[in-house]
């Protein structure tokens, strides 16, 4: 909690070194103080060890049964991992959906949309002008096979 | 006119005037409905003189042949689909080999009487290709997909 030095009469600093000097512990010796500061120093550098209870406790069984399954996973991580000449071509992300965004077919033109034989490739848009023999010919032709694709 | 009958007018003019939200809602649902024709064709390179057309394709062979004016094909139909449609429905047509072509009518007003449409074309579940198609009445888009073996799909798509 932080105060203000408003907070504080000018006599309390006063105050609170006596109850300092009243309640603090004895300063250790200096050989004191070196031998708790090497023992300290000694159980850091020691490595951490988790203990297991005994082979008695868990069973020899059991114990046998960790180290063949250790076994097992080693050997088959080992068997599965490809070398460096057995490693695959490195997965190729799907390309993006090809897409027009919008097409206006004007009257008496033919649209065709050509479509490459690898996804997401378009080779061309095409509006190719109809050439009809004559004006009514212009739609007769989408006529026709509209027409006809109704009725099958 | 007398002032009140001008308020009442006014009044009258304001109350009868749709919003503009209104307005659209309104003529999308005039927005007739329309017999939407979706169909695939595959086309097989073939030497020519020995190009062959499917009996059920043979009232429409000379169209078809002037899609390729410089190669010739032989021409099967896969599938076709005519359904009338509402703004907003769709109509999907297998066409085999894990294609689908797909069309939906869309619900949006054209000042120029054109019918719109989303079209797409999936392989295996997976969009190949989609865009917007706006089109007349009668007249006929077309998509074709080319197949590794030099084949093509032919995807005809149409409303009236």
């Amino acid at each position: 909690m932080r105060l203000h030095t408003s907070d504080h009469e000018p006599g309390d600093a006063l105050d609170l070194d006596r109850l300092w000097a009243a309640t603090r512990p004895e300063e250790p010796s200096a050989e004191t103080f070196d031998r708790l500061w090497n023992a300290a120093l000694a159980r850091a550098s020691e490595p951490e060890v988790v203990r297991f209870p005994g082979a008695k406790a868990w069973g020899l069984g059991l114990a046998i049964f960790a180290q063949a399954a250790a076994l097992l996973v080693a050997a088959g991580l080992a068997l599965r991992a490809p070398t460096r000449k057995e490693a695959g071509p490195a997965p190729v992300e799907a390309p993006v959906v090809a897409s027009v965004p919008e097409i206006q077919v004007d009257g008496g033109t033919i649209p065709i949309v050509h479509l490459g034989d690898r996804r997401g490739v378009i080779r061309g848009v095409e509006i190719r002008p109809q050439t009809p023999e004559s004006e009514t010919d212009m739609v007769a032709d989408d006529l026709a096979v509209l027409g006809h694709m109704e009725s099958l | 006119m007398s002032r009140p009958a001008l308020i009442t007018g006014l009044a009258l003019l304001l109350l009868a005037a749709p919003g503009r939200d209104v307005r659209a809602q309104m003529l999308a649902q005039d927005m007739p409905a329309r017999q939407v024709t979706l169909f695939g064709i595959l086309a097989t390179p073939a030497a020519p003189g020995t190009a062959t057309v499917d009996p059920k394709l043979s009232k429409i062979a000379p169209q078809l042949r002037k899609l390729y004016p410089d190669a010739s094909y032989s021409f099967k139909l896969l599938n076709s689909k005519s359904t009338r449609l509402m703004p907003g429905q769709a109509v999907t047509t297998p066409l085999g080999g894990g294609f689908v072509s797909g069309a939906e009518l869309l619900n949006v007003p054209d000042n120029d009487g054109n019918i719109q449409f989303r079209f797409a074309l999936d392989l295996d579940g997976r969009t190949e290709f989609a865009t917007i198609v706006k089109t007349p009445p009668n007249q006929l888009f077309f998509c074709d997909k080319a197949l590794p073996n030099g084949q093509k799909l032919l995807i005809g798509l149409g409303g009236r």
